[in-house]
């Protein structure tokens, strides 16, 4: 990237250097137009002036070489991608777009910037455009690899994939050593079917990032393919020891452990592998992606995860810096709301829902939302109000007594609570949380263990590798004295989640009471 | 008992925040990817189609007066179910050996519209000609919002029925055998009261009563929609995911007196549920009872294997065909079950969104593996949103051939036809053998590729010259009405297999032996998306000239054999009536 820029800067100082000759030569001629060509010139004036004429010349020669090697060696001046349609995209996306290809603009030639506009356009899903722009970043600086593979991305995304796979076929053998495209080869090779190729890319990926889980994945995806069971369980256990949250390497192992008829393990690992999402390997420029996505949608997704890894604060900025594009957007509205009761402050979320009511009074998010803030904000008369209107538009949905049983709970009023609890798992049958939930009102408000136990076991039942729920069941064991069972439940929380943060503590207290 | 008070917490779950944030980069590995490819560009098999390659396929509708024209009802509310509205049934209603067709319509959601377009019946006059016979038969509705249709003969009475799912109260028409219909939902008990989409009638419990499935796919109201937005940035259609509220799916157990018996929680099926959309019922494990497969839209599938005691149990998981291969869960709208490689077990292939492949879940006895193949009938298929399917040999030449309606469910950035966003071109591809196919030129299979927004197809031969037709039901647009004009490569035979009763044996398998060859059909007519197909199964024979055996296995596991058989006709198997 350095030697880019230093070499951008050398070019760009060439071109005056070139204007200056110029006008000297020009100088030099009218100089040399102001006198006569005479035989009279002296000897030493003349062979002054062969002297001039020859510096002259050289100096003329330097400086056409020099315009020769500056044609010949600059970076070109490429053409901006843009949406044909930029008019119709989202106002928030657009303005960005509009921002980012204004950058490139001022510094055409930067591959950087292309890289940066190939990177907006990706993560908000314009390949097309992406494509292009990622293909002037691969011209400007043909020696970085991750500017080729996204050009392979892109292409792959935009759904030539045959043309995609040679592009990673070409960018492994260039760049040997770069783990994230025999990761690209991989995949795309076994999509083709070419299991042996495939099988040559992971390895390869395997002894480029010996620490990355995506290898062994994709070796055991080949050896599961091919029906070497044995083969794939030994390579996708190593993927799971590397990365015990990779739940696409623990459906694989599932189905290997299938394929060899090891059923009840197959089924755990399926379970352990359920909805999975495919992060492909991350790279330096995929890590900056979520940053640009500025599709409304995007950006909510973004700030709930936000608030549900605790950083809701965070979540409040996102949302606020789109509400300025999308002011009566409900969505936003709520999903800011919902951002600003998480991050304690209740307080704003409240101005926010007031207006999500004028705008539609029967919005069923609006209610729920209102009755969690208005109970924060001690209100709670307001937010049972709020509950039993959520229910009423919507009988059939958990979230109105989800409500209804937290503004109970603080008032409590327990009882309650754990009924409004159960008419919600009545609606959602196969929620364990609202199980476990139902469990902890037993356990701590109403000293109910036995009853606790069975929300528990219930939970546990709906989702066996819920790891929550048996951080709760050994601990509840632990309590009750229960050893053997403890033990049990803490041998299946370490099977599930080897690196809960529960599980040492739980152990330390489990052997506290073995040894009394 | 040490314990501190408890508040909400876990359980607090926002509607909206639905998607994890994932930057999902790689086609065919990104299950829920958000990120489709090149939004609104056009796809590279429209853009590369032979135009001057003969058709497959010749649009008769306007000709044929079959002028049924869809209605969601779209008001800009972007109401979900308008989005997911049409299905098409094909029944020879009046028995006169001409399949007829029955269009199941959208309408209006808004409880203020008072002239509603309904349902259509046209009859099949022969000779592609149909006439609208819906207000005599009496099979209009009564302004509930139509999603799907199956067809079948519930009550052994010799006349095949219809039944209609709709957004709330679902509808049986039951056939009065004199052209007209009776309303019997609520006798019959099977009216419901959730968003039926696909469903499927079939004797789970082999009493010899057609028992029924339907698929659910949301708790939905207007007071829960949402607002959600394209990727051109306009007000669009939601994902069912945004909504968090999936829908348990219902099981009506034939009483065998006209009535159902409402057994949903008995049998066990309130113990999964999903947005269910595509409904296939088989015997999928080998075991002799009818099974019964959902694709869910955006979470995993069910496959419920039955019990042999009136319960179901969700096996999706173990047996393979839940997710992808990555543990992914997809956005499945129809599903076909069919023996693609001809041996006797049924694959699934199951239609999702654009920027998921097409999957096909190969059945290994009853365990299934998520089938990756470049040239397999996914091919191609990354740039549409695929609705209906079927698989039918449409050029004869021995292999089964594969038909997808395609349509978005939100808008592109580019549109593919002026008037409708949501328009894409379907897809057609011949089978090449070996589970290899190949798209096939004109794109679609007709001369003008019409884009449209195409929800439920259905399939059968409509004028029995031994073809293979398709009629699409398109989204607020025009019925397609497409007949085979194919070059045909071979023979072709069509058999319907009847019960002791005279009704279509449903659920029944039909082994063809031809020239050395063996091929295997499955009849079960309610496939694909909320469509109900030609109940007869039709083989398309390469060079054979004469069928030497026929096996059918009946519903209940025995076995008979028929034939030989000339080419190039049509026959009845009936139950009883072979060697045993």
């Amino acid at each position: 990237m350095a030697r880019v820029r230093a070499s951008h800067f050398t070019l760009d100082m060439a071109l005056p250097r070139c204007v200056k000759l110029k006008f000297r030569g020009a100088n030099i001629g009218r100089d040399l137009e102001g006198v006569s060509p005479s035989n009279e010139l002296s000897r030493p004036r003349r062979s002054r002036r062969l002297l001039l004429a020859w510096v002259v010349a050289m100096a003329l020669l330097l400086a056409f070489a020099g315009l020769g090697n500056y044609l010949r060696t600059r970076k070109p001046l490429l053409d901006v991608p843009l949406p044909g349609d930029i008019g119709n995209l989202e106002t928030q996306l657009r303005a960005y777009i509009e921002e980012k290809v204004q950058r490139v603009r001022e510094s055409p030639r930067e591959m950087q910037r292309y890289a940066t506009l190939g990177i907006v356009y990706a993560a908000n899903g314009l390949w097309n455009e992406a494509q292009k722009a990622f293909k002037n970043a691969a011209q400007l600086n043909p020696k970085e690899p991750l500017a080729q593979m996204y050009v392979g991305i892109a292409t792959q995304e935009s759904g030539d994939l045959d043309q995609a796979l040679q592009l990673f076929r070409q960018l492994a053998v260039q760049f040997r050593n770069f783990a994230p495209a025999h990761y690209r080869l991989g995949h795309a090779l076994l999509r083709a079917g070419a299991l042996d190729e495939a099988e040559s890319a992971f390895q390869r990926l395997i002894a480029c990032a010996p620490t990355e889980w995506r290898g062994l994945a994709g070796l055991g995806d080949v050896k599961l393919r091919r029906g070497d069971y044995a083969a794939a369980v030994h390579c996708l256990e190593q993927a799971v020891r590397h990365d015990p949250s990779a739940k696409n390497a623990h459906h694989l192992l599932g189905m290997a452990y299938r394929g060899m008829g090891r059923m009840e393990d197959a089924a755990l690992e399926l379970r352990l592998g359920l909805n999975a999402v495919v992060f492909p390997m991350p790279d330096a420029w995929s890590e900056t992606a979520s940053q640009h996505m500025r599709l409304l949608q995007d950006q909510i997704d973004i700030a709930n995860a936000y608030s549900q890894a605790g950083s809701p604060n965070k979540a409040v900025e996102l949302l606020d810096r789109a509400l300025s594009f999308h002011p009566r957007n409900l969505a936003l509205l709520n999903n800011l709301a919902i951002a600003y009761n998480r991050s304690g402050q209740p307080q704003k979320a409240r101005p926010l829902l007031q207006r999500m009511l004028q705008i539609d009074e029967r919005y069923l998010s609006a209610h729920i939302t209102l009755s969690f803030n208005a109970q924060m904000l001690g209100f709670n008369d307001e937010a049972l109000a709020h509950a039993e209107k959520a229910i009423a538009l919507a009988p059939d949905t958990p979230q109105g007594y989800l409500a209804k049983a937290n503004v109970l709970l603080a008032m409590e009023r327990d009882v309650e609570a754990l009924a409004a609890l159960g008419t919600a798992f009545s609606c959602d049958p196969q929620n364990a949380e609202v199980q476990i939930e139902m469990g902890d009102v037993c356990l701590r408000n109403l000293n109910r263990p036995a009853e606790a136990m069975e929300h528990y076991k219930n939970a546990s039942k709906l989702d066996p590798v819920f790891a929550p729920v048996h951080v709760r069941v050994a601990d509840l064991q632990i309590k009750l004295g229960e050893t053997n069972e403890a033990r049990a439940s803490l041998q299946t929380l370490r099977r599930i989640s080897p690196n809960a943060p529960e599980l040492a503590v739980l152990e330390g207290r489990l052997q506290k009471l073995r040894n009394r | 008992m040490e314990a501190s008070r408890t508040s909400l917490r876990g359980a607090i779950i926002p509607l909206n925040c639905v998607w994890l944030i994932a930057l999902v980069w790689s086609s065919g590995l990104s299950g829920c990817s958000k990120s489709p490819p090149a939004p609104g560009s056009v796809p590279a098999a429209v853009q590369h189609s032979d135009q001057s390659a003969d058709p497959w396929f010749e649009e008769t509708a306007v000709n044929a007066r079959l002028n049924f024209k869809h209605s969601s009802g779209a008001s800009g509310h972007f109401w979900m179910p308008e989005m997911m509205t049409g299905g098409v049934g094909l029944l020879d209603y009046d028995g006169d050996g001409y399949l007829d067709v029955f269009c199941v319509n959208g309408g209006s959601l808004d409880s203020t519209t008072t002239n509603r377009p309904g349902n259509k019946l046209y009859r099949n006059l022969g000779n592609w000609q149909f006439e609208d016979v819906t207000e005599r038969a009496g099979v209009g509705g009564h302004g509930e919002y139509g999603m799907g249709c199956t067809c079948a003969d519930y009550d052994g009475d010799g006349g095949t029925d219809i039944y209609v799912t709709n957004v709330g109260t679902n509808i049986l028409y039951h056939n009065n055998g004199d052209g007209t219909f009776t309303d019997v939902t609520r006798e019959a008990g099977v009216g419901g009261a959730s968003w039926g989409t696909s469903c499927a009638f079939f004797d789970y419990d082999g009493d010899g009563h057609l028992d029924l499935f339907v698929a659910n796919y949301l708790k939905w109201s207007p007071t829960r929609e949402l607002e959600c937005f394209s990727h051109g940035g306009l007000r669009d259609y939601c994902s069912p995911m945004n909504y968090k509220a999936p829908a348990v799916d219902s099981l009506y157990h034939n009483k065998g007196d006209g009535t159902f018996e409402n057994v949903t929680v008995s049998a066990g099926l309130d113990k999964a549920y999903g947005n269910g959309l595509g409904v296939a019922c088989a015997d999928f494990n080998g075991d002799g009872r009818l099974d019964i497969f959902v694709a869910n839209d955006a979470m995993p599938n069910q496959l419920w294997i039955n019990q042999g005691n009136g319960k179901f149990v969700d096996e999706a998981m173990i047996r393979g065909c839940a997710v992808n291969t990555y543990g992914v869960p997809r956005a499945g709208m129809g599903v076909a079950a069919v023996d693609l490689d001809q041996k006797g077990w049924l694959d699934l292939f199951v239609t999702h969104l654009v920027g998921e492949d097409n999957g096909l879940f190969m059945n290994g006895k009853g365990y299934f593996t998520d089938a990756l193949h470049p040239k397999g009938p996914g091919s191609g298929s990354l740039p549409f949103t695929g609705f209906g399917v079927g698989f039918a040999d449409f050029d004869h030449d021995g292999q089964l051939d594969l038909y997808v309606a395609n349509g978005r469910v939100k808008s592109g950035a580019r549109n593919l036809n002026p008037t409708d966003p949501y328009a894409e071109p379907n897809s057609l591809l011949r089978g090449l053998g070996g589970g290899q196919f190949e798209q096939v030129s004109p794109q679609g299979g007709v001369v003008e590729s019409r884009a449209a927004t195409s929800r439920g197809a259905a399939f059968g031969d409509l004028d029995n010259d031994g073809d293979m037709d398709v009629v699409i039901i398109n989204r607020d647009g025009p019925v397609h009405l497409l007949r085979n004009i194919a070059r045909k490569q071979g023979s072709w035979i069509i058999f319907r297999a009847l019960s002791r009763k005279h009704t279509d044996a449903i659920n029944a398998w039909v082994r063809v032996e031809a020239a050395g060859k063996v091929y295997w059909r499955y009849v079960q007519p309610n496939q694909g998306y909320c469509s109900s197909s030609d109940p007869r199964v039709h083989f398309g024979l390469d060079s054979a000239q004469k069928v030497e055996r026929v096996t059918v296995r009946w519903p209940d596991g025995a076995e008979e054999f028929f034939g030989p058989f000339e080419v190039g006709r049509i026959f009845e198997l009936n139950e009883g009536k072979g060697q045993k």
